[in-house]
């Protein structure tokens, strides 16, 4: 059997440079999931790969990735601009986000990572968070759908 | 690092007790996880001397009525007692109950009020629908009632007397259910209704009392159908009656009995012509079909399949359909390869898919056994994917303008190929999905991989190459399951069964065995379960024996835990041979210590002491101080040459050779044991790649090292360079260190706001 839902991790990369005071991150998740999500939505009408990359567009997805994958620093949301989207042939779409003048906490930053989890039952996502040469691996699940990041 | 050191070193064992223990386990063999091999399943994972399978034929007549949607059918099963038990009861398998309203599957599902914000997910959440089986009667053939009872998803048939060992019985079981919408309820098979001409495409399947495996491992399969775990069943022969409205084209599982009744005489000529035909020939056109479309007739038809030694039956009906076939050999036999879709499909499946059923047997006979049913079909339907004997239901449905995104062409082909590859892996190898999803789904995607590679170069598979599952794998391994668990009880379904399986057999293909011991082992595997119900300890075992590569340590790593690999390239040292030539080892000491980085003092008394006592008083120096140590003296020479001549030859060729050493340390952090694959890079833009076996981290497995011998300096090392071991950072793989870019950052360097169109365009002005 293919084409079952609840088969991917959503995925994210997220890197913090400190001198630039800068966030980039990289959320990965399945084209197919994310496409039922954004139909249902009326985000997209056919194909993913065929929607527009039109700043309106953009500002849409971004505000619906925000809804579910945002940083809880001091306390405060801190929601991520969307650079761009792309969809590979391997079935994934990668939406890339940053955000500018963002200094990390040490002891209240925090992570919510709860991308297709109202969609799917299963769904489960992961996150690396890199500062420089510390990393950690966070996995999200439906009642831990916010960590802690200690780097 | 560079160090300079003598000819012979003193080697320091790392040995420590605890250590050496832990990492036994890792390569510590799996008797104690594997069942004791017996008569039924020896140890060389083959089938034992005692193996025994049940039979289960089939007479059955079904019915679709088109107006109610409705699925009615009697049948007759012939079960056979080939085990040496007495059996006092039979089980049989109700598949469809899991479209009862309290089935077992909806209420196991884990809810939270979060979930149903919106007027419509309530509407989901609460919608009722009774797709369960309404078993009217289960006889004996002479029409005598015989007790059952149905346990949720499964019936019990209490036989008035038990069946001994090589006896036969005869019962008929008469049922019906509703057939349910799958845009509505889901599942795997169903109807899917074209609002636009108001005709239904039905897919059936695990549609009637399917009879469990009764088998050495778990006696009756007695574990209940909760929607992921799929089945087993055991082999028998089908005669199926379809009777279907007359203008529906109807394809299933076996050979057609009465295509003079059920065929216009252009349509059996047209399949005459499939059959020596290597590319695909129409049987119904889409003009013919869109015509048929139209009629909606009241009149009915019957068809009639027969299928030999298979473990299921399914079928697909339409007055939608086009129909196309073509020729494919194996062996020595011709197979006809042939595609149901209506148009909705079209462009994309009257372009591909037969074509693709027949790519997909040939490729699969090559890497498994010879395809040994005489059809294959795939059936068009939205979204879903799912596999039975001979015919699977695909998804890959074009725009309705006829366009399609790359991404749909992809996913069909990925999808056609991995359910008719399903034919194999469990529809032939007839492993028990309900216990093990992996070894069908991990095994298929696996041959997937490979058909899909020979269908296209660089195809981009989903599943396969190792870097796809790294992120999968790493990080805390507490909310993933080992492979090696129930189908019910994984976390991340596709990852966990389809993904890292398949992944984990390419890695041994390509990195730990090699193509040709891996393939030789894989074939045999399938040629000694092909037609029976393989375990994966005969998995496990065949591959070793078949190999002669013991692989106990990467079962154990990759299949019973959720270690992921993480090796790190941790330090490098540098050694060349001393000489014991005066002139060259004087001229490196003197380089060596002209390049030591000056103390601060050093510059700063040049200038604050413009003189020292020594410098003003001539008296001062003596032979220690006015000494040149690096004149190379009369004595120095002697002593060499007095040191050369109690060498032998060969060790005077080696000292000559002026090779350089490099002493690499590994760490293993992630847990898993890999081989280690190191290229090294030199100053004359040449490279070596040593590929070093997994069992160096026998006697340690956190820390090992290695010493590599090369004619020239290195000027950088790489561990894993063509990304072959699943590693999941990249960053510790290199030396000197290697800054790693984020995908963000390598999307930045690439990024383009032209659309490939936009470009074509450009380029054409």
């Amino acid at each position: 059997m293919s084409f079952a839902h609840s088969y991917y991790f959503a995925f994210a990369e997220i890197e913090y440079k400190p001198t630039e005071k800068r966030i980039e991150a990289t959320l990965t998740a399945s084209i197919h999931e994310m496409e039922d999500v954004f139909k249902s939505k009326k985000l997209v009408k056919k194909h993913l790969e065929g929607m527009s990359h039109s700043k309106e567009n953009l500002k849409k997805i971004e505000a619906e990735l925000g809804a579910d994958f945002y940083l809880v620093l001091n306390g405060e949301k801190v929601l991520l601009k969307l650079l761009d989207f792309e969809c590979t042939l391997e079935g994934k779409i990668n939406f890339y986000l940053y955000r500018d003048e963002i200094v990390l906490p040490k002891e209240a930053s925090f992570l919510v990572f709860k991308t297709l989890m109202k969609a799917y039952e299963n769904q489960q996502n992961k996150a690396s968070l890199i500062i420089g040469d510390h990393r950690q691996t966070i996995v999200f699940l439906k009642n831990s759908e916010k960590q802690k990041i200690n780097l | 690092m560079r160090n300079r050191a003598n000819i012979f070193y003193s080697l320091i064992v790392l040995c420590v007790s605890g250590t050496s223990l832990w990492a036994q386990n890792k390569f510590a063999q799996l008797d104690m996880e594997l069942p004791t091999p017996n008569s039924y399943r020896n140890a060389s994972g083959g089938p034992g001397h005692a193996y025994y399978q049940q039979q289960a034929d089939y007479k059955m007549d079904i019915r679709i009525d088109d107006k109610t949607q409705r699925l009615s059918g009697e049948e007759v099963i012939t079960y056979r007692n080939n085990s040496p038990d007495r059996l006092e009861f039979l089980w049989l398998q109700l598949d469809q109950n899991l479209f009862k309203p309290d089935s077992d599957s909806k209420l196991i599902r884990v809810e939270r009020m979060e979930d149903f914000r919106s007027i419509k997910s309530l509407t989901r959440r609460n919608f009722e629908y009774d797709g369960g089986f309404k078993v009217e009667s289960v006889e004996e053939t002479s029409g005598r009632a015989m007790k059952y009872f149905i346990n949720k998803t499964m019936m019990r048939i209490d036989p008035v007397k038990p069946l001994e060992p090589g006896q036969s019985i005869s019962f008929k079981i008469k049922w019906w259910y509703h057939i349910n919408d799958r845009s509505k309820v889901g599942g795997r098979s169903g109807l899917e209704y074209f609002e636009e001409d108001k005709n239904y495409l039905y897919t059936i399947a695990q549609f009637f009392p399917r009879m469990c495996v009764y088998n050495d491992v778990e006696g009756w399969q007695n574990k209940q159908f909760l929607g992921a775990g799929e089945f087993a069943l055991p082999f028998g022969d089908y005669e199926v009656k379809i009777t279907v409205p007359e203008d529906h084209i109807v394809g299933a599982t076996g050979e057609l009995q009465n295509a003079s009744q059920v065929l216009s005489s252009q349509q059996r000529d047209r399949m005459k012509q499939a059959m020596n035909s290597d590319q695909p020939v129409m049987i119904v056109t889409q003009a013919e079909a869109e015509e048929n479309e139209k009629e909606q007739s009241t009149g009915n038809k019957t068809w009639v399949f027969k299928a030999k030694n298979v473990r299921d039956f399914a079928f697909a009906s339409s007055r939608k359909f086009i129909w196309d076939a073509q020729g494919v050999d194996i062996g020595s036999k011709r197979v006809l390869a042939m595609s149901y879709f209506p148009k909705e499909g079209n462009p994309l499946w009257e372009r591909y898919s037969t074509k693709l059923v027949a790519h997909t047997i040939k490729t699969y006979s090559k890497y498994t056994i010879d395809y040994p049913y005489p059809v294959a079909i795939s059936v068009h339907t939205n979204r879903i994917g799912m596999e039975y004997p001979m015919i699977c239901f695909n998804g890959g449905r074009p725009e309705k303008d006829g366009t399609y995104s790359e991404g749909t062409k992809y996913g069909m082909w990925g999808v056609i190929i991995h359910e008719v590859g399903h034919n194999f892996f469990p529809m032939i190898i007839n492993s028990d999905e309900r216990q093990w999803t992996w070894m069908d789904e991990g095994l298929n995607t696996f041959v997937q991989y490979l058909t899909e590679q020979e269908w296209e170069r660089d195809y981009p598979s989903r599943r396969g190459p190792a870097r796809y599952i790294v992120d999968y794998m790493k990080g805390d391994p507490n909310n993933i399951a080992p492979i090696m668990t129930n189908s019910e009880s994984l976390f991340q379904f596709g990852n966990n069964a389809y993904g890292k399986p398949a992944t984990a057999l390419n890695i041994l293909r390509e990195t730990v065995m090699g193509r040709e011991l891996f393939d030789y082992a894989f074939k045999t595997y399938c040629e000694r379960w092909k037609f029976k119900h393989p375990t994966p300890a005969d998995f496990f075992r065949t591959m070793e024996e078949a190999s002669a590569v013991d692989l106990d340590w990467f079962w154990r790593g990759w299949f019973f835990t959720t270690d992921h690999v993480d090796i790190a390239l941790s330090s490098v040292k540098h050694y060349q041979l001393n000489t014991h030539n005066p002139e060259v080892e004087k001229a490196f000491q003197k380089k060596q210590d002209d390049e030591q980085v000056p103390f601060i003092k050093t510059e700063r008394n040049k200038k604050d002491i413009p003189q020292t006592v020594n410098e003003r008083d001539a008296n001062i120096d003596d032979f220690y101080a006015k000494r040149d140590v690096y004149e190379v003296d009369a004595l120095d020479k002697k002593e060499y040459e007095e040191f050369k001549k109690k060498l032998s030859a060969e060790e005077l060729e080696l000292l000559n050779k002026n090779q350089h050493y490099y002493e690499v340390s590994f760490e293993n952090i992630g847990g898993l044991v890999m081989p280690l694959i190191v290229k090294a890079n030199f100053a004359d833009g040449s490279q070596e790649t040593i590929r070093i076996p997994a069992e160096i981290w026998r006697k340690r497995h956190d820390q090992v090292s290695k010493v590599f011998v090369f004619d020239q300096e290195v000027v950088s090392l790489e561990l894993d360079p063509l990304l072959e071991t699943a590693d999941t950072d990249l960053s510790n793989n290199y030396w000197p260190t290697r800054s790693i870019p984020s995908r963000f950052e390598l999307f930045n360097e690439r990024r383009n706001y032209e659309n490939p169109m936009q470009r074509q365009k450009r380029l054409q002005e």
